[in-house]
This record gives structure tokens, sequence and C-alpha cells, in this order.
């Protein structure tokens, strides 16, 4: 018998029964769709480029498989970006002034992030919260001329002309460009232009520079803000703030320590985030109920399936003792008189620490060391070292559990 | 929800496993395929001008799918994740027969390199004439012939015997199995 190629490629492509959930998720389709479309469409002219004195905002945005039981704020009323609010009317070209990256404290492994990164992806987080790095190269985040209203328009305004002039460029080189759209552009590009010219004459002062860079971590599903974090936190005094914030030469980096829990609208709020991706924003706000200016991103987190407890630890193991993260049984040897090594797959770029947060709160636990190559942390009756590490694409904990 | 919305949701529904399993022949990988599926659909509703209708979406789609794919995006080798599902064909046909050809034929093409996977999905999934593929990929006529008569001979060592339709017989000489 010979196969015929062309009945099996079609057999093997529209020959399957549609079953399942679809195979692409949808709400993250659509929504780096949008951004796409904004970024085409100039849609950074409504948005602007942030001017001395602005709040930073970052926003993450949730995408995958969800958990269908829990349900995610939404508030059709709310300002974009706070909680439950879309922010689809925030979404256009990155601003290159802001950059996210994780810190060492979620993941050891992590670079440290002294300069402005791009968008891109930032890690798998399995815990309960995750430690980011926002930096930020405005100078009224500390270093460099203070921007003014004149020059954040003058940047938007390059930014639309560059825009406009690509899309002039392909409708030249014969693309498949619409006329409207070029007309839209160009309405854009005029407005913008005669903003910047009104600001130049009017002489219209800077707001005084902010001796402090706000920034709040949102996190969005479909464009909607399902969780947030602010840096500094509500009621932060700035000298404690400090204790978060690196300068280092043009840059601010500032540590925010985001919840990968639902935010709270109408007194509900608090909940695991499901599983999925995450895209996170960054973006610049006048002040309180007010939009932000602009937006810097997407990079994404993801947070992974949840998982039940370690099963298949023999007798004898002190599993009270030694907490572990949930997560599969790969390997164990030893015995309570010699001790035990026992591995585990964990999922999630912070497993290291999670697995020693768990540690440290053994009661009566003692940390000898904690290091990104490892830990050492002595709980009653045993000594535990816990090293992270990985088998193929198998991400792990190793735990060497010796008596005391 | 706009209009392009409408047409991406109605896509995903009807054609979307069609098309992420279009995308595992070239990829090898279920996984692989649906994110190059993802990201094909955001290059074609994300423009400026989305697609409003969706028969044609479905072959812009198929389109950025290959483009996507030959960027070189997550573009990997599932030779040592597929090995294990190569069987030659029993010489009794069967009822699920259907099925054995489709689960070794993907395993086969994603043993191709993928330039040769994508000539083979082009020329006998989606029944491009050589020419059209030669200007779908940027080759020259005769290179798409090679590369289809090396893939063909290619999966005939792991097949067995490939049969062409009569017309495609023309532009595709199989040359002995090696």
């Amino acid at each position: 018998m010979s196969i015929d190629l062309t009945s099996a490629l079609h057999d093997a492509v529209d020959g399957g029964t549609p079953v399942g959930p679809a195979p692409v998720d949808l709400p993250r389709v659509r929504s780096r769709a949008r951004r796409r479309r904004a970024v085409h469409l100039g849609a950074r002219g409504a948005v602007g480029v942030g001017a001395a004195g602005a709040v930073a905002f970052g926003a993450v945005q949730v995408v995958g498989p969800r958990d269908a039981r829990t349900v995610l704020p939404a508030d059709a009323d709310a300002v974009p970006g706070a909680c439950g609010s879309t922010v689809t009317s925030l979404l256009g070209a990155s601003d290159p002034t802001l950059g996210l990256g994780v810190s060492t404290w979620s993941d050891p492994d992590a670079l440290d992030t002294k300069h402005v990164r791009a968008p891109g992806p930032l890690g798998t987080f399995a815990g309960d919260s995750v430690y980011l790095d926002v930096v930020s190269s405005l100078p009224a985040d500390g270093a460099g001329t203070p921007a003014t209203e004149e020059s954040s328009l003058r940047d938007t305004l390059a930014l639309l002309e560059q825009g406009y002039a690509e899309r002039l460029a392909a409708q030249a080189a014969g693309e498949d460009v619409d006329q409207a759209e070029i007309d839209e552009l160009a309405q854009i590009v005029e407005s913008m232009r005669a903003s910047a010219e009104a600001a130049r004459d009017d002489g219209v002062p800077s707001p005084p520079p902010t001796p402090v860079a706000r920034v709040r971590v949102l996190v969005t599903y479909d464009d909607r803000v399902v969780a947030a974090t602010t840096i500094p936190r509500d009621g932060q005094s700035d000298a404690d703030a400090a204790w978060d914030r690196t300068v280092a030469g043009p840059t601010v980096r500032e540590r925010a320590h985001l919840p990968l829990e639902t935010c709270t609208v109408d007194g509900v709020g608090g909940d695991p985030l499901p599983s999925g991706t995450y895209d996170v924003l960054v973006a610049r706000d006048a002040g309180a109920g007010v939009a932000p200016t602009a937006v810097a991103g997407p990079w994404t987190l993801v947070v992974p399936p949840r998982v039940g407890a370690v099963t298949g630890l023999p007798d004898g193991f002190p599993t009270d003792a030694v907490p572990m993260p949930p997560g599969r049984l790969l390997e164990v040897s030893g015995d309570a008189a010699e001790g035990w090594t026992v591995q585990i797959a964990v999922e999630g770029d912070d497993r290291f620490t999670v697995g020693a947060d768990l540690l440290d709160d053994v009661p009566d636990a003692v940390e000898e060391y904690r290091a990104p190559t490892g830990a050492r942390v002595l709980v009653p009756g045993w000594a535990v070292e816990l090293r992270s590490g990985t088998e193929g694409d198998v991400t792990t904990l190793r735990y060497s559990v010796a008596p005391l | 929800m706009a209009a392009w919305e409408q047409v991406l949701d109605e896509l995903v529904q009807v054609r979307g496993h069609a098309l992420a399993r279009y995308a595992a022949l070239l990829t090898g990988d279920r996984q692989d395929a649906e994110d190059l599926l993802q990201d094909a659909l955001v290059r074609c509703f994300g423009q400026a001008r989305p697609l409003r209708d969706a028969i044609a979406a479905e072959a812009y789609v198929r389109r950025a799918i290959l483009s996507v794919f030959l960027d070189g995006h997550r573009r990997r080798t599932r030779w040592s994740g597929v090995r294990h599902l190569l069987a030659r064909q029993d010489s009794v046909e069967s009822p699920e027969s259907s099925t054995a050809d489709r689960v070794s034929v993907e395993a086969a093409l994603a043993t191709l390199r993928p330039r040769l996977r994508a000539c083979v999905v082009l020329r006998f999934y989606d029944d491009l004439t050589v020419p059209e593929i030669a200007r779908r990929l940027g080759l020259a006529d005769g290179t798409v012939k090679r590369y289809l008569s090396d893939a063909v001979a290619q999966l005939e060592t792991l097949l067995g015997p490939v049969s062409t339709s009569p017309d495609q017989q023309e532009s595709v000489t199989v040359q002995e199995a090696r």
C-alpha cells in the first residue's frame, strides 16, 4: 500500500473533529491585535509621552487558559488604569523611557536590571507574588534635564510623523494601505503639530519634578485590569520607599512587589490569579483619577497551572519539618538515619524562592544562608540544603536533608 | 465588539483546530503550532486594515503561518520527539488506515528540514504549483522541484511508497529512495 500525500495531508488538517477548547487564547490574540492596530493607527497620539512630574504606572495582562472559578474584576466606569478598567485606549507605541525586569528577589538567576529593558518574557512564577524591577530613564525620576510639556509633545509628534511616513512609504511601495488610514494619520499628525506649536508659543511651564517615581503594576485580562500594585505603596513614606530605589547613572530602578491576586472592586477581590500568561505594561499618569499618559510594554509573565502537593515520599520522610511547594516527585533516596535526597519537578522561575520561604516559615527554623546558588535552613531535627536546577525541559528543586 | 473581532472569533471557532493542525504540519509539534497560529492571527488581525471576511481570512492566516514559520519563529527540529511515532504502513488495509497515515505522515514530515517541509505542505495541502511555491518562498522553480523531490524521497524512506496525484507527476520527479 502506498500513501497518497495529498489526501493524507488534507485528512491531517481537515479530517479532525473540532473538540476541546480553542487552540489559541482568543482574548490574548485580540489584545495583541488591538495593540498592534493601535501602533499602526498612531493611537500613541492620544496617549502622549509623559512629562516631568508624571506618575508611572505598569500594567500586566492576564492571558492563557484560565481558572473559570475565579471572577476577574470588571468596572466599566473606571478610569483606564484603575482596577477593573479597560486599558485599550492606553495601548500604543511602547514608551522607551520605562522598562521592567524580574527582580533577583523572585528569580535568583534574573539579570540585574540596570537599564531600561525592552518588552519581552519575564518568566513563570508559581508563588503568590513576584518582585519586579521597574527602570525609568525619565529625568523626572532623578537624572538629566527635566522633560517639559513642550518636549513631551515634540517627542510624541516625532513618533507620529515617523509612523505616518512609514505608511506613506508602504503605500508608495504598492502595499495594500487604505487611503482612509493615511488621511486619518495625516489629521492626527497635523493636530499634534498644532498642539506642539501652541505649547511652544504659550511657553507652558513644566510641572515640578517628582522626587519619587510612582509606579503601579496592573494585571489585566482581555485588556481589563484585574490586579495592581503601586510603588511607593499608598501611605508609604519617601524614606521607606528609598530602600527599594536605586539610582544608577541615568536610570532609576525601583522594586515593585506584585501580589498575584485579583485587585478589589466594590470589596470583591483577593483571589489567586488563575493560571495564564500576563502581559506587563508600564505607563505614566498625571495623577489619581486621571488616565495614564504613556504606556510601555507588554512584557509577559506566566502563572503556571496549580498542581497538587508532592506525593510518593517514603514513610519516615519528615514532611512536616521539610515542606515543599506543589510539584511532582522525580527521585528520592536515603533513610531517616543517613538523611534524604529528594528531587521534585516544580514550575516557576521563582521556585527556589518559594521553596526557601516555605522552609523559613517552619516554626523555629533558622536560615543559615540564602544565595542564588542555594540555601541552607535548619528546621527542628534536620539541616536542609536547597538547590534549584533543571532536568531537560523540567525545572526542579533538590533537597538534601540531613539529621542534626 | 468590532467587526474584525467577530471575524477573528468566528474563524477560530470554526477553523481554529484545522489551522492549528496545518501549523503542526510545519512545526511537528502541537504546542509550537498553537504558538505559531497565535502569532499568525495577531499578524493578520493586528494590521491597520484588518480582515473582515472569515473565509478570506483563513487563507491569509495560513499564509501568515507559513511566513512566521519560515521567519524562523519558534522553528525547531522535532525529530527526537516524534521518532517513536514513525511506523511503516501495514500491507493490510484497515478502517484505521486513514488515521495511521495521518500519524505517520505528520511524524515523517517533522523529520524534514523546514524548507522541505514547507514545500511539501504547499504542494500537497495547498495544492500550489511549483512556480507558485517558488514565488511564495522566494526560490527558483528548479530549487522547489529539487526540494520536493528530496522531500518525497526522504518521506519514502520512512513511510514506504508515496503516491502523488497524476497532475503532480510532471513537476515532481520522485527519485529512488536513498
